[in-house]
Order: structure tokens, then C-alpha cells, then sequence
């Protein structure tokens, strides 16, 4: 017959009470841990263990040996995880492009009187007051001081987002670094947390670092994580790429780079900086991380870039219609100046036209020898004439010598723009073409050659009225084609533009907002497991701590038990 | 649902930002603008930039009202000036023409120069560095007083034979008319002493003996 032990009850209390401190234990690692970012409680798994086989009446009894802890579990909702990763990917994304609008927006503020709209209104004043008093010579001077603050402005708005994509590769450098801190400390993680898991147990804290690290990591790009059943570490997927498998990962990289693995870039000489990608390992491939921060910055170059584009297109209607115009005047100097430019070189000829590719862009010939003009009667019927009773003559302005041609796209239109320094030289302003060609009949009332065109007197501004109405009047007779503005006024292009960056910037705002509240639910519904709260600590505690002293009540007894057997038992008389 | 303690604080805090924000919004307004970036209110943004190019537009027009009106003003001036010069020309003319001692003829020529002086003078009427009466060349003065001295002649009168040989018809052409009478322009050759007849009208010019003779 099998007899228990004498001291096997005290075993079993131990187990209680050791049971008991343990569970205390973790109750005080909760609180502790209750305002920690990313912790998730622990709670200690009791449960009976294998009983005592015994004889007794005849048949084998099973006694209950006590409590064990089986394990020590953190509560996690592993799909709440997963929805967290992809929203806050998402929410990081559109912070980002909602900063760079914000940017954007301060280059472009016209709320203040400092911006290219106040530059385009006091050009067109400074225009409509010159057309009505084209020989008085302190409006011309006006006109060409107002043509350069214009052309100062464009420029500088220009240069501001240059600025801020270059800031914003900076940035994207930056992350990249900080991605591959990321990917390296959670690869250690998966190394220590296999290895402490491998004798069994959880290592719980272990585990939620690395969830924090994948909370950061959801941050920077569109991460998909799944865990490997046998050797419980992540595997971190993005975008079909595995950037960490276990121990191994892959370094995101800035490229591209030169044979000794220095980051060059490449040059765009469009916009006048030097592009980088994000490439994976030492692929070369390039890597587009889909959502996060460098998904919104790389997207947030490609939007600058792009309002840089509308500068320019601007620009180039200056440098083409505007330019076009003012060829078709006279100025008022003795040597009857025609067909000069008002912004740009004065020996190239701008004009719009296809590249390479059949896009459209700004084509620059600067010619070695300079320009010359000729005249040409406008309406081949000699019956239509003027109010002044006169036919009207067209200049058409060709280069001489050798030719250069170079396409400005870009930064490099924007940076075509300035007034024609012929115009600034001493009289220059006489040059300014306000007065129209026109070619008087003879006495016999026969037309003479276009060539014998003669400018109209000092007062008339013709040609100063068609230089002023380019901005507040469209053109429909053109279109993407011919202008780079297409038919729209100057005034309409801009208001466009701008219209159409406060419509974007907005909607990213209240997106933000929407997926801020949406970030905050899923949140919710994650410490909603794995959140500690006081109130639930506490009570468990008094069950805990109730336990502990039942326990040891108990072993007391049993020791009082034993102590009456020792040493009262069999001591007769004595 | 299960709530954790520090999910409550940390909607607090969350809900309190926004509250922040909210009102950093509205003190941003207190400088008196409404918009302060096209995201603020982006139709809004546009009609404003709308609005600001129409602002302007109506400022220049009527700027350059304002600049035609005071050149027609000016204009009108002048002319009732050169009007009221004119008058008093043909009423000294008239007054010439009666019995004068010299004197009183000297007073009358240094009178009507006056006159002529300020025709002038009208005549060159600027307004901001630009002559009004000058047409399109509007920085060339259109008149100057001229210091020749020329022999006008005499007109002459022409009888009825005459006036119906020239009146009638295309050819030769109609003479000048002062009330019923014809008149045309008496030349005298400096050399020969010979007179000779001007017609105004076309600048031919007939001897003295086809006047009388035919």
C-alpha cells in the first residue's frame, strides 16, 4: 500500500502559497508597467497539478497536490495589431503631406501684399497706366520696375521649392537611416526572443518591445508582419519585398550610388537639384515603400515639383505671348526700335514647341548675330483699315548667324525670366514698345510696301493696351498646343493654380482628420485587451493576497498538526 | 467594453488638443482676416484672388476716366480761351476799319498781337508733359509764332462777269467767298511790277490782263 508522505501537505501548501506570491508579483510588474507605451498585461496561468496516486478503501484514490503556474501569458489581440500597422501607416502619411502643403502654401501666400498675385496686379496697373500715357517716361520706368519685381518674385518662389524638395530629401536620407536602425534592433529581438522561447515560457516583455518597434516601423512604410509558428519571429513584408526574415533583413538604401557604394544621385538639370531614390540592398532595385513617411515625402517631391512646372508655364507665357506682343510695337527712341524682347535675352527667340518625347515645353534660340524683324501688311485685303484710317502691319522677328537651341523646362524657364537689359540701359525705357506699325495711303490713294510702315505719334499706347489685356483677358484662339497656359488669361492661370492647391490641401486636412479619430479607435479596441486597469489589478490583488493567508493559515494548521504528532505522540506519563 | 486606465487620459488629452486647435484657429482670425492660405477656405481663396483682379480692373477704368475727363476739361479750356481770343480779334478788326489816327492804329496792332500771342499759347496747351493739340505726335509743340513778315496782299473783289466765269462750272474752280462777293488774292511780282490774281481755292494763279480781258 502506498502511503503518502507525512509532509506532502506541506508540499501542496507551498505550491499555494508560492503560487500566490507569483501571481502578486505580476500583478505589481502590471502596475508598474500600467503607463508604459505598448504594454500588455501579463496575467499568470494556475492550474491544478497531476495528483497523488494513493490506496485507500480498497481502491486507487487520486489526491490533489496543489496549484502550479502553467504559464504567464500577455494579453494581445494579434488582429487589432494588424489594423494598427496599416491605419497608422496611412496616418503618418498624410501628416507628412499635409506639412509640405503647409509649406507650399507659405511660399505661395498672397494674404499679405508680397506674393506673385500682388507682383501680377501692380504689373498690370503699372501696364494700363502706361498704354493711356505711352510718351510719359516715368510710367515706362514704372512698367520695367514692376516687369522685375514680377520676374524677381516668380524667381524666388522657385528657388523656395527647390528648397524644400532638396530639405525634403535630407529628410527621406534620414528616415532611411532610421528604417534600418529599426529592422536591425527587431532582428535581435527575433534572435533573443527564439532563444529564450525555445525552453518553453513566454518572453513577454521581450515581445513587446518588438511590437512597439513594429508600431514605429508601420509608421515609415506599408509593413505587412507575420510570425513563424516554430520559432516565433517576425517576418516583415513590404510591398512584396521581405525586408526581415527571421535573423536576416535588407538594408534600405539611398541611390543612386557610384562603384564605391557613395551616394551620387542623379542630376535633373530640369529642375536644377539632384534626385534620389530609395533602392533595396544593393539591388539597385527601386523601392516604393507604397504608404508612411517616405511614401508621403516621395510623393511630396513629385507634387513640388509640379507646382515648379506651373511656375514655369507661366513663365513661358511671358517669355512666348507676352514677348510675341511686344515684338509687335515701336518704341518711341529715334532709332524706332522693333520686335525686341521685354523678358529674356535679347539675341534668342522663345517660342513653344515639342521635345524629344512630343511634350510640350519652352524652346530657347539664342541666335549669334541677334534678331531682325519684318514687316508684313496684317489683312491681305486692302479694304480693311484701321480707325485711323490705315492698314495694320504684323513684324515677324528671325534670328541671324548660328543658331543654339535649348529646351527650358522647369527651373531653367523660371530662370529665363528677366527683364531684357537692353531696356534698363540709359533709354532704354524709350525702347518700350506702346506704339503701333501702321502704313499710311498715298496721296493717289494707292498702298505703298509693308516695309514703308510708319509708326504711329508718342501718344498712341496700342500696343501697350494689347500687352495689358494678356492678363485679364483669355486668348481662345489658343490652346495647349500653342501657349503654355493654354487660352485662360494670366490672372485665370494663376487664381487656377491656387485654387487647386487650397481644394488639395484642404481635403488632405480633414482626411487627416478622419484617420486621426480612426487611429484613435483602433487604439481603443487594443488596450481594450491588453490595457491594465487599476481597478481590475487591485481586486485581483485582494484574491491574491486573501489566497496567500488562507495558505498560510493552512500550513500553520498543518504544522500545529504535525507538531502535536511529533511531539505529544507517545510520550505516556512524561 | 473593457476600458483601460490609461486609454481614458489619453483620450483626455487627445480631445483637449483638439479643442487647442480649434481655438488657435479662431485667434488666428483676430487680426482681422479671414483667410490667411488657400486652405482656409479654398472657394473662398478663389473668389478672393477673383475679386482682387476685378478691383483692379475697375481701378484702372476709372483712373482712366478720370484721365480722359480732365483731358477733355482741359481741352475745352483751351478753346473757349482761343474762342474768346478770336472775338476780340474780329472786334478790333472791325473798329480798324474805321477813321483811326496812328496812334490809335499802333494800339490796335499791339492789341491784336496780344491775341495772336495767347492763340499761340493756347494752342500749346499741355497736360502732364503732353500737348493736347499736337494729335498722336504728342511731344512735338504743334504751334510757334512765326517771326516772318509777309506781305499779304490785297483781295481783290471779283465783278459779276467774273464771278459767273469761275463760279459756274467745274472748271476752272470756284473761288474763295466772303458773304456774296467773290474774292481772290492780289500778287504783285517784286521784279516786273506785274499783278497777278491767286485763287485760294487751287492755287492757280491768272495774269492781270485775263481778269480784265477774259
Amino acid at each position: 500500500m502506498a502511503v503518502r508522505s507525512t509532509f506532502a501537505g506541506l508540499n501542496t501548501m507551498y505550491r499555494g502559497i508560492s503560487t500566490n506570491r507569483l501571481a502578486l508579483d505580476t500583478v505589481g510588474h502590471n502596475m508598474s508597467n500600467a503607463g508604459a507605451v505598448g504594454y500588455s498585461r501579463q496575467s499568470v496561468n494556475q492550474a491544478a497539478v497531476m495528483p497523488d496516486k494513493i490506496y485507500a478503501n480498497g481502491t486507487q484514490q487520486y489526491v490533489g497536490s496543489g496549484v502550479d503556474s502553467l504559464s504567464i501569458t500577455r494579453a494581445r489581440d494579434v488582429y487589432a495589431d494588424k489594423k494598427y500597422w496599416a491605419e497608422n501607416g496611412t496616418q503618418k502619411y498624410l501628416t507628412t503631406r499635409e506639412n509640405n502643403y503647409g509649406k507650399v502654401e507659405e511660399i505661395f501666400n498672397d494674404s499679405k501684399d508680397t506674393g506673385v498675385k500682388n507682383a501680377v496686379t501692380e504689373f498690370y496697373k503699372a501696364l494700363s497706366d502706361w498704354s493711356t500715357n505711352n510718351s510719359d517716361v516715368s510710367e515706362r520706368v514704372a512698367v520695367l520696375e514692376k516687369a522685375s519685381i514680377l520676374a524677381e518674385r516668380v524667381n524666388r518662389s522657385g528657388e523656395q521649392l527647390q528648397s524644400q524638395i532638396t530639405s525634403l530629401y535630407n529628410d527621406i536620407t534620414a528616415n532611411v537611416a532610421k528604417v534600418n536602425e529599426i529592422t536591425d534592433n527587431i532582428v535581435a529581438l527575433n534572435r533573443s526572443i527564439m532563444a529564450l522561447e525555445a525552453a518553453g515560457g513566454s518572453a513577454n516583455d521581450l515581445r513587446d518591445a518588438r511590437d512597439n518597434l513594429a508600431d514605429e516601423l508601420s509608421g515609415y512604410m506599408s509593413v505587412s508582419i507575420s510570425e513563424e509558428k516554430n520559432t516565433s519571429m517576425y517576418t516583415i513584408v513590404c510591398n512584396g519585398a521581405t525586408i526581415v526574415n527571421g535573423i536576416t533583413k535588407i538594408d534600405l538604401k539611398m541611390g543612386p550610388r557610384d562603384d564605391d557604394g557613395n551616394v551620387i544621385g542623379m542630376h535633373n538639370k530640369d529642375y536644377g537639384l539632384t534626385d534620389y531614390n530609395i533602392e533595396l540592398g544593393d539591388t539597385g532595385v527601386v523601392f516604393d515603400p507604397l504608404n508612411g513617411i517616405l511614401a508621403a515625402e516621395v510623393d511630396a517631391i513629385a507634387e513640388d515639383k509640379k507646382y515648379i512646372d506651373k511656375l514655369a508655364d507661366m513663365a513661358s507665357f511671358l517669355l512666348v505671348q507676352f514677348n510675341d506682343q511686344h515684338q509687335q510695337g515701336v518704341g518711341m527712341d529715334a532709332g524706332k526700335t522693333t520686335g525686341i524682347n521685354f523678358f529674356g535675352d535679347n539675341k534668342t527667340l522663345y517660342k513653344w514647341g515639342t521635345d524629344a518625347n512630343g511634350n510640350y515645353c519652352t524652346i530657347a534660340e539664342t541666335y549669334s548675330d541677334g534678331l531682325t524683324d519684318e514687316k508684313a501688311y496684317k489683312y491681305a485685303d486692302e479694304k480693311i483699315v484701321n480707325a485711323d484710317g490705315n492698314r495694320e502691319v504684323t513684324i515677324t522677328v528671325s534670328g541671324v548667324g548660328t543658331k543654339t537651341t535649348e529646351e527650358l523646362k522647369g527651373i531653367l524657364a523660371i530662370k529665363a525670366l528677366y527683364v531684357n537689359p537692353i531696356l534698363n540701359e540709359v533709354d532704354g525705357e524709350k525702347k518700350l514698345a506702346g506704339q503701333a506699325w501702321a502704313v499710311r495711303p498715298n496721296a493717289d490713294g494707292t498702298w505703298p510696301a509693308a516695309s514703308d510702315a510708319e509708326p504711329n505719334g508718342t501718344a498712341d499706347g496700342t500696343n501697350g493696351v494689347l500687352m495689358s489685356t494678356l492678363f485679364n483677358l483669355g486668348n481662345t484662339s489658343l490652346d495647349a498646343t500653342t501657349c503654355a497656359i493654354g487660352s485662360n488669361s494670366f490672372e485665370a492661370y494663376y487664381n487656377s493654380i491656387m485654387t487647386a492647391m487650397g481644394v488639395d490641401s484642404a481635403a488632405c486636412k480633414s482626411n487627416l482628420q478622419a484617420q486621426e479619430d480612426l487611429v484613435e479607435e483602433v487604439e481603443k479596441w487594443r488596450s481594450a485587451t491588453s490595457g491594465v486597469n487599476w481597478d481590475e489589478e487591485l481586486t485581483n490583488m485582494i484574491t491574491f493576497q486573501q489566497g496567500y493567508s488562507a495558505c498560510s493559515r493552512c500550513l500553520t494548521t498543518m504544522d500545529e498538526m504535525l507538531d502535536r504528532l511529533i511531539n505529544s505522540t507517545g510520550t505516556v506519563g512524561r | 467594453m473593457r476600458v483601460a486606465s490609461m486609454m481614458m487620459t489619453n483620450r483626455y488629452l487627445k480631445q483637449l488638443n483638439r479643442t487647442y486647435e480649434a481655438q488657435t484657429k479662431l485667434m488666428e482670425q483676430s487680426d482681422g482676416d479671414k483667410l490667411h492660405r488657400a486652405s482656409d477656405d479654398a472657394i473662398g481663396y478663389s473668389k478672393y484672388l477673383r475679386y482682387g483682379d476685378s478691383y483692379a480692373e475697375n481701378n484702372q477704368y476709372q483712373t482712366n476716366v478720370k484721365s480722359a475727363i480732365s483731358w477733355m476739361k482741359n481741352s475745352d479750356s483751351a478753346i473757349q480761351d482761343m474762342s474768346d481770343a478770336l472775338k476780340t480779334i474780329v472786334e478790333k478788326s472791325n473798329v480798324a476799319q474805321g477813321t483811326n489816327t496812328t496812334s490809335d492804329m499802333q494800339a490796335i496792332a499791339k492789341e491784336m498781337l496780344v491775341r495772336v500771342q495767347q492763340l499761340v499759347a493756347d494752342g500749346n496747351t499741355q497736360v502732364n508733359g503732353r500737348y493736347l493739340f499736337s494729335g498722336q505726335s504728342d511731344l512735338k509743340q504743334p504751334y510757334m509764332m512765326s517771326n516772318d513778315k509777309h506781305q499779304r496782299g490785297l483781295t481783290k473783289s471779283l465783278d459779276d462777269k467774273q464771278t459767273e466765269f469761275f463760279n459756274s462750272g467745274t472748271s476752272p474752280s470756284k473761288t474763295a467767298k466772303s458773304g456774296n462777293l467773290s474774292q481772290m488774292l492780289t500778287l504783285r511780282d517784286v521784279a516786273t511790277g506785274d499783278e497777278y490774281y491767286l485763287n485760294t481755292v487751287d492755287g492757280k494763279i491768272y495774269s492781270k490782263e485775263f481778269m480784265d480781258e477774259g
